[in-house]
């Protein structure tokens, strides 16, 4: 279907512009003129087009606003997520504003002073107040917003660990691995030298007796409420932890230790019972429910490693890589789950320590 | 000949005087990248080979001589063989230099890269580093070598006079930066 | 005068030609040849992404191992060097040595009145080792293992190892290889024209006078000097490390299930340096193509330009904030929180020479009496998009919330509308209105008509919607949808849509350029009555420019409409009437 479509306009150009120059060489010979000239009637006629399709776009965006509003982030689920959101919302309340007031001003210029024959522009040189207003406000205005900024910012990334339960999160390509520090909340060492794919794929030094209690798991659950502080490790290139509905990215860089310190407020169920949540996954089921039953099967194998039975689809918050990192970047996610604290407590114990798996407790 | 083409001729001169001085502001933007690691990193560079405080005095000398170079050829005297002596104390520069990293890698055991025999272990960045940074300016040199040459080579053919020696200027400005840029990496890796 | 009426040969004129002129044509036809390559390269992209896993004629461009033999569909790790690609050729082929080599080369001389560049032989070996560059890059597309695939940006260790990606082998070295030739190509070229710029100009043309393109080009290759070669440096460690095995960069990596040798190194190192050139060059795109718009627009509103001295200090000002905000590229590395602070302050600082710049178009247009040329249309784009694309930057500047939309879509549009599209429609104002100049002779009027609209309401329907697309949490550089954004599938549809009639529209301009090269309406001398000093040349190419003495340079170069003038403008070499004031 596409390509009928992209030979048709192709076609449809190709003639169309062999016509146009056709025609208007034919026109420029019978009235003797340079058919290239811009003559008044050409301003008018670009004029308007401008005005119109200048405003075309203006309705243009107001109209995905509208459309696609539902399909954006829902309210952050993390207590710093609260603070970016509110800032966010405000610099794109100002950065509309100026955005409409701006290209509004450009657009009706266009038109408005189109070149008519005999009229002469109004030599305007400059102004030295308009320039310094013009310099001033948006200075003034920009203060404010880096003084909010770094505020928010501040107290974003200096989290400390004290209070916070400890996570590592590890990545290679193209999977992610988490490790609770366990009941001593201390993780325990690594050296990458120590890599063993089949016995120690986290290269964990299990003499620590810090590593003992560890736990490694594939999916990450927290605590509502509890603060929680991610530690990165990368095995390899350079990837990027991003989980967009806690407002969380950092990268994860070979050799060097990044962490991010948050607190979900949502847990998972309560996030299934937003309303906008709730019509971003309607809108999903119902694209996967048109599907044909080997679609629908070999759709949800690929990108959930589900089932038909798993049908519909509920939320989950998810884990993504968000730095280029190889052929299967855009697959390489993780599962996160926020619940209470019996929950919790409940999964947690079902996990096997490290000490368990390879060593032998004291 | 009129005064304006003249002119013209004098203003080409200022022109292609700054066109190197521009490039050479480029390769202190080079030099600048290189440095900058080491203050991101906080690494310590090793310089232990004596060869390199030799290698220092010579460029430092031959950039004298081209003083009395530049001085010489503004009253008409004789040149070439001063030309000729800077480029063979810039041979004996390089020649310091071989030396200086052969000592390093024979005595010192400091490797560009590859591992330690002896203990197993990966070279170090700053000891690749240290050969990084030398061997780049070295590769600015060998240019600077082919400019001294060839001006050595026009002066031979007394090309060169107190009115027309833009070539001696050309070549000299280069060699002088040469040889601040090797002093100050000299100062640089043994005061880091 | 005698060296400028020598015998030129077929291969002096047209091929190793050191005039100027010829150069600049050399550089505006590679660079149109690259821009149709990186525009099919996205055209592919675009295709997958809206089918994913299906096959399409396009990639049958592309060498046959691209595809998967079964189902014929475009490989993942191929979709990322076609993304690769596409952003190398586009930031540096098109964007850097098509616009600012072709501009700079072929408007210096001609507007500061000079006879050429400082010096012709380093402008021609300037542009030939581009040439070997463009040669390199393109040869890299067809080895078999692919050409680089880490992104344009090619961060360590991705690039550094092969096993963890085809293309960074042989690819990769080709890329280093290219990218070093197009760094020495650039740097020749900036010297000759900074030294141009002061040396060469014409009696009278003080720097107060210089037209502002003149400007904007002048503080282009200042930062092309000052920034490309710790590219070079940046990427002579890389080198090293791929090559020779040092550790710069590398640490702590595990390389097919083995401990690797290297220790010590950080990849944030490579950042660094990469960023401290990749910020200036976000400007050395985009300030000719400024400075190209405000003389589009100042002589087709017929009047002068609004706050010329304020446009030139927001220049500078861009310039020299440019070389210290590049850390806003790194938020998200872990670098130290008080760093952030000051990188993001400095970076919202840069909004302010900016909204000068889009206040002074404003009142330009305003009451004007505006000659719509296809050239002017672009520029009034350009003031658009600059405007759209700058706004989004008060958020990805400010460091809490980049947190959000680092290395989203939202930061896809946000670059390609204020940078790619801005350059883009800059450029294109720049060929239709200097294209008589060139070729001496018109470009059709109508085309270049039908060809704004399809660009202008295509582009935005790419790009705008891709916010949206970012704002709901998608990645860039994804070969499909994540699929928790299943619904994305619409928006995703439209951008394409868009993509494919838009490249489609571009070969409209391809048809008009040649056609118009040979086939087009000759032009007059000053077809657009324009003020600057390349509007008194000979329609006819001359080695020299000028046939006789040069041109004495008496006002600005704004001089339009100016009130108690006959014509609604006055070139710059009409010498001051008696008692006329200068501004």
């Amino acid at each position: 279907m596409i390509y009928l479509l992209i030979g048709g306009l192709l076609f449809l150009a190709i003639v169309t512009f062999v016509q146009i120059i056709r025609v208007s060489e034919l026109l420029s010979k019978i009235r003797n003129k340079d058919v290239n000239e811009v003559t008044e009637n050409d301003n008018n006629i670009q004029g308007k087009i401008l005005l119109v399709v200048g405003f075309g776009f203006l309705v243009f965006v107001i109209w995905q606003i509208v459309a696609w509003k539902h399909l954006i982030l829902p309210p952050a689920s993390s207590l710093h997520g609260v603070e970016i959101d509110s800032l966010m919302n405000t610099t794109m309340m100002l950065i509309l504003v100026v955005f409409f007031i701006t290209s509004i001003i450009l657009f009706f210029f266009g038109f408005k002073y189109r070149g008519i024959k005999g009229r002469k522009a109004f030599f305007y040189a400059h102004n030295n107040k308009l320039e310094i207003v013009w310099t001033i406000v948006p200075a003034i205005v920009l203060s404010g917003l880096i003084v909010s900024g770094l505020k928010v910012w501040d107290s974003t990334m200096n989290v400390t660990s004290e209070n916070s339960q400890i996570i590592e999160l590890h990545s290679r390509q193209f999977q992610w691995a988490a490790r609770y520090a366990g009941e001593d909340n201390i993780l325990g060492k690594h050296d990458f030298r120590l890599i063993d794919r089949a016995t120690n794929p986290l290269s964990l030094d299990k003499g620590d007796k810090y590593t003992i209690d560890d736990k490694i798991t594939n999916e990450v659950h927290l605590v509502v409420g509890k603060p929680v502080m991610l530690k990165f490790r990368s095995d390899d290139v350079i990837h990027s932890a991003y989980i967009p509905h806690f407002r969380v990215q950092m990268n994860c860089v070979p050799g060097v230790r990044t962490q991010f310190g948050f607190t979900p407020t949502k847990t998972t169920q309560e996030m299934r019972e937003d309303p906008q949540i709730i019509r971003q996954m309607q809108e999903l089921n119902d694209r996967i429910d048109a599907m044909s039953l080997i679609e629908k099967t070999v759709f949800l194998d690929e990108n959930f490693a589900k089932t038909v039975d798993d049908l519909p689809l509920k939320f989950d918050y998810q884990l993504l890589c968000n730095k280029i990192c190889g052929s299967a970047h855009y697959n390489m996610k993780m599962k996160f789950v926020v619940e209470t604290q019996e929950e919790f407590d409940t999964w947690i114990a079902q996990q096997k320590e490290v000490g368990g798996l390879v060593l032998t407790k004291k | 000949m009129s005064t304006s083409y003249t002119l013209e001729n004098i203003r080409k001169e200022k022109a292609t005087m700054q066109l190197l001085w521009i490039g050479m502001v480029s390769i202190c933007m080079f030099f600048a990248g290189l440095t900058s690691l080491v203050f991101v990193d906080n690494m310590e560079i090793p310089s232990e080979s004596d060869w390199f405080l030799y290698s220092t005095v010579i460029v430092l000398f031959s950039s004298l001589v081209y003083l009395i170079v530049s001085r010489n050829i503004k009253r008409d005297k004789p040149v070439s063989f001063l030309i000729f002596m800077v480029f063979i104390l810039g041979l004996i520069f390089t020649y310091c230099q071989f030396q200086g990293w052969s000592d390093m890698r024979n005595n010192y055991g400091i490797i560009f890269t590859g591992e330690n025999p002896e203990t197993g272990q990966a070279t170090p960045k700053e000891h690749s580093y240290f050969y990084a940074i030398t061997v780049a300016h070295f590769a600015h040199l060998i240019f600077g070598l082919i400019a001294l040459f060839i001006t050595f080579f026009n002066a031979l053919r007394n090309k060169y006079s107190s009115k027309k020696f833009l070539g001696i200027k050309l070549a000299g400005t280069y060699w002088h930066f040469l040889t601040i840029l090797w002093v100050y990496i000299y100062l640089f890796i043994n005061y880091t | 005068m005698s060296d400028h009426h020598h015998k030129e040969t077929f291969i002096t004129k047209y091929i190793f030609s050191q005039d100027h002129k010829m150069i600049a044509k050399q550089f505006l036809l590679t660079g149109i040849f690259m821009a149709l390559v990186g525009m099919l390269m996205s055209a592919m992209f675009r295709v997958q992404l809206a089918n994913p896993g299906e096959t399409s004629i396009l990639y049958n461009l592309m060498p046959s191992n691209w595809m998967d033999p079964d189902t014929g569909a475009l490989l993942q790790d191929k979709y990322l060097a076609l993304v690769t690609m596409h952003g190398t050729i586009l930031v540096f082929w098109v964007l850097t040595a098509g616009l600012s080599g072709t501009f700079a080369n072929f408007l210096i001389p001609l507007q500061i009145g000079a006879r050429d560049m400082a010096s012709g032989f380093i402008n021609m070996l300037s542009y030939w080792f581009f040439f070997a560059a463009t040669v390199v890059l393109i040869y890299s597309i067809y080895v078999p293992s692919g050409p680089a695939s880490a992104g344009w940006t090619i961060y360590p260790p991705l690039s550094a190892e092969a096993s963890y990606i085809e293309g960074s082998g042989l690819g990769m070295t080709l890329w280093l290889v290219s990218i070093t030739l197009f760094i020495v190509g650039s740097l020749l070229g900036g010297l000759n024209y900074i030294v141009t710029i002061l040396n060469l100009r014409t009696k009278g043309m003080s720097m107060k006078r210089l037209p502002l393109t003149i400007w904007a080009l002048f503080v282009t290759a200042i930062l092309g000097v000052l920034s490309f070669p710790v590219l070079l440096s940046c990427g002579l460690l890389l080198v090293f490390d791929r090559s020779f095995g040092t550790s710069f960069y590398l640490s702590d990596l595990i390389i097919g299930g083995e401990a690797a040798h290297h220790i010590g190194g950080s990849p944030i190192l490579f950042e660094h340096l990469f960023w401290f050139l990749g910020h200036p060059e976000v400007y050395i795109i985009l300030l000719p193509a400024l400075g190209m718009t405000s003389e589009v627009i100042s002589v087709n509103t017929r009047k002068p330009i609004f706050g010329y001295q304020a446009m030139v200090l927001s220049l500078l000002a861009i310039g020299f904030l440019s070389f210290i905000v590049w850390g806003h590229h790194m938020f998200m590395t872990g670098m130290n929180p008080f760093l952030g602070s000051v990188f993001a302050f400095t970076t919202l600082l840069i909004a302010i020479p900016s909204a000068i710049k889009v206040f002074n178009y404003l009142t330009t247009l305003w009451r004007g009496n505006i000659r719509f040329t296809p050239a002017m249309l672009f520029a009034i784009a350009m003031v658009s998009t600059f405007i759209t694309g700058g706004l989004t930057g008060l958020i990805l500047g400010n460091a809490p919330l980049d947190i959000n939309v680092h290395d989203t879509y939202f930061v896809v549009g946000h670059f390609h509308i204020v940078m790619g599209l801005s350059a883009i429609y800059g450029m294109l104002a720049g060929v239709y209105h200097w294209f008589p100049k060139m070729y001496g002779r018109m470009m059709n009027k109508n085309l270049g008509y039908l060809h704004f609209w399809g660009t202008f309401i295509c582009a935005y329907g790419v790009f705008f919607p891709m916010h949206f697309l970012g704002l709901a949490g998608l990645p860039r550089r994804y070969y499909a949808n994540p699929v928790d954004m299943g619904q994305i599938t619409d928006i995703n549809d439209i951008i394409t849509f868009f993509a494919l009639a838009g490249a489609v529209i571009q070969f409209i301009f391809v048809f008009n350029f040649f056609y118009s090269i040979f086939r087009g309406s000759p032009a007059s001398k000053n077809p657009w009555k324009a003020n600057t000093l390349e509007w008194t040349t000979p329609v006819e190419r001359i080695h020299g420019n000028w046939p006789g003495d040069l041109p004495e340079v008496h006002r600005w170069a704004y001089d339009y409409s100016k009130p108690g003038a006959e014509e609604d403008y006055i070139p710059q070499n009409v010498p001051l009437k008696e008692g006329e004031s200068e501004h």
